[in-house]
């Protein structure tokens, strides 16, 4: 029997499972259309999650002064809440918009979507990086 | 004179503001020893928050009988001050590689609380779901 590898409690499953393959995450709590509660935001103004071939894919606006700019859809990595879980209610994305990079972390609390942007500047603007938490409602 | 680019009115500096780029934020309010608040925690139990050569470096201990796991010491790949213009250090990104599974950390001080997001995904054949954790963790005196 090949003994499964933990690097903490938490990953260790609460049953014996058979199936050896990574299943597939339920992401129907993910999809639609969440939108900044903050209507003063100066960040994340709308996001849109949706998915194809089982591919959840991030589309963000980020809010500007005439309206909100596309910084186009990229693809996200799923997670569960835990080891045992088949529902997806978390997800980790990455844009690299050349000069800048961001990091996004969101998760599902209590009917909200919670997004952590982490932005790190790659030009030599002398812009500190920084880091953003807000909170988004479905549409 | 270049145009600064920018996807969000969070990314834009203020009219008259001097941009410096040897600006280096602080650490401080990051480094030291960091317990989580929840006694019973599963996931990671401590972490040791050190800088060395202006880096941020992360040893995070996980929950295990008869006492934690240590993970290792690790660079962080970035440290985030709260806002564009040079300010303390609150938020840092770091990730562990086991081989088995990668764990990309995520955290940030809110309130005197040091927050970490956990993005855990597994590259074995154990049929385990990736999964995240959110957990708290205050700062202590202790060195241990």
């Amino acid at each position: 029997m090949t003994v499964m590898q933990c690097s903490r409690t938490e990953d260790q499953l609460s049953y014996t499972t058979t199936d050896n393959a990574q299943g597939v995450l339920d992401l129907s709590t993910l999809y639609g259309t969440w939108l900044n509660t903050n209507p003063a935001s100066g960040g994340i103004a709308k996001v849109l999650l949706d998915h194809r071939d089982d591919v959840l894919r991030v589309g963000i606006f980020g809010v500007d002064a005439g309206g909100m700019r596309d910084w186009g859809e990229v693809t996200a990595e799923v997670y569960a809440k835990s080891v045992d879980a088949k529902d997806g209610m978390a997800f980790s994305a990455v844009y690299d918009f050349g000069f800048m990079l961001t990091r996004i972390q969101a998760n599902v609390k209590q009917g909200v979507l919670v997004i952590a942007s982490f932005t790190q500047f790659k030009d030599d603007s002398g812009r500190a990086n920084y880091f953003v938490r807000e909170f988004f409602h479905q549409e | 004179m270049q145009a600064v680019q920018y996807v969000q009115a969070h990314d834009r500096l203020e009219a008259g503001t001097e941009r410096r780029a040897d600006a280096y934020p602080t650490l401080a309010p990051l480094v030291g020893t960091w317990i989580n608040t929840n006694p019973d925690a599963r996931g990671i139990v401590k972490l040791l928050l050190e800088s060395q050569d202006d880096s941020l470096t992360v040893r995070a201990y996980g929950a295990d009988e008869p006492e934690p796991h240590d993970w290792g010491q690790i660079q962080a790949e970035t440290a985030y001050p709260a806002g564009i213009r040079p300010h303390e250090c609150m938020g840092f990104v770091a990730h562990y590689d086991f081989d088995f599974m990668e764990a990309q950390l995520q955290g940030n001080m809110n309130l005197g609380l040091l927050i970490v997001a956990s993005f855990n995904t597994f590259k074995d054949d154990s049929g385990r779901s990736s999964y995240f954790a959110r957990e708290f963790f205050r700062k202590t005196q202790d060195q241990n």
